[in-house]
């Protein structure tokens, strides 16, 4: 951001561009900055999450498939881990183990379901090939 | 907010698409009937099982499938081929 406003004053003081100009880039910037600031702060807990899979080019006749799922939908699903009896929690933990999936279900809190669902608003999974394939959190 | 209505279509080519508009409030009315008769067997079950482990799982279904109901509004499915297509929208 630095080096746009460096920018900014040096085309200013090349006189490619006027006043006016220079001072709608530098608030532009600015916005941008502020914005961006806003976004690393709180995170916004997302309210669904989207499927989307739709026809690559040449494969017009596909199979379209759109799914929203409300992230309460899920949270409520995440919790029934919870209420595994602990005998039957570690042969869970096993098969995952086997399947190379390395987790431990009985270590799972409601606050790390918190930060499960938080952070699912950075999961995009583009897919694209025969088939376009979306996935990601709104 | 609990869902009251569920929209479903079915559509397949040469065939008479099917559309129903399912009012949820009804099926949870009959669900809430049937969850009381049910409880006292419920709580049995809960208590025999207490000892196994699975007691507490026991008692957890009811709010759990409480909680997976009122979760359900604004589910959308919507899956067309070329002939065939299913949307199934809860609201």
């Amino acid at each position: 951001m630095k080096d746009e406003r460096r920018q900014i004053l040096d085309m200013l003081a090349a006189g490619k561009i006027s006043v006016d100009e220079a001072e709608r880039l530098l608030s532009a910037i600015s916005s941008d900055e502020a914005e961006q600031t806003k976004d690393s702060g709180i995170k916004r807990t997302p309210k669904y999450l989207r499927v989307l899979v739709e026809p690559g080019p040449g494969n017009e006749g596909g199979d379209r498939v759109n799914i929203r799922v409300p992230m309460k939908l899920i949270r409520a699903g995440l919790k029934w881990a919870a209420f595994i009896p602990k005998n039957v929690q570690g042969r869970v933990d096993d098969a995952l183990h086997e399947q190379g999936i390395n987790m431990d279900l009985s270590n799972i809190k409601p606050e790390d379901l918190e930060d499960i669902m938080i952070n699912l608003n950075d999961l995009t999974v583009d897919v694209e090939g025969k088939e376009k394939v979306r996935i990601f959190c709104e | 907010m609990i869902p009251i209505m569920m929209k479903m279509l079915i559509k397949e080519e040469g065939k008479k698409s099917c559309r129903l508009y399912i009012p949820l409030i009804l099926v949870w009315i009959v669900l809430f009937a049937l969850l009381i008769i049910l409880l006292p067997f419920l709580l049995l079950a809960a208590l025999l099982a207490w000892p196994s482990g699975y007691g507490r799982a026991i008692l957890a279904v009811i709010p759990m499938l409480f909680a997976i109901i009122w979760s359900m509004s604004g589910l959308k499915i919507h899956v067309a081929s070329k002939d065939k297509q299913v949307y199934l929208n809860v609201q």
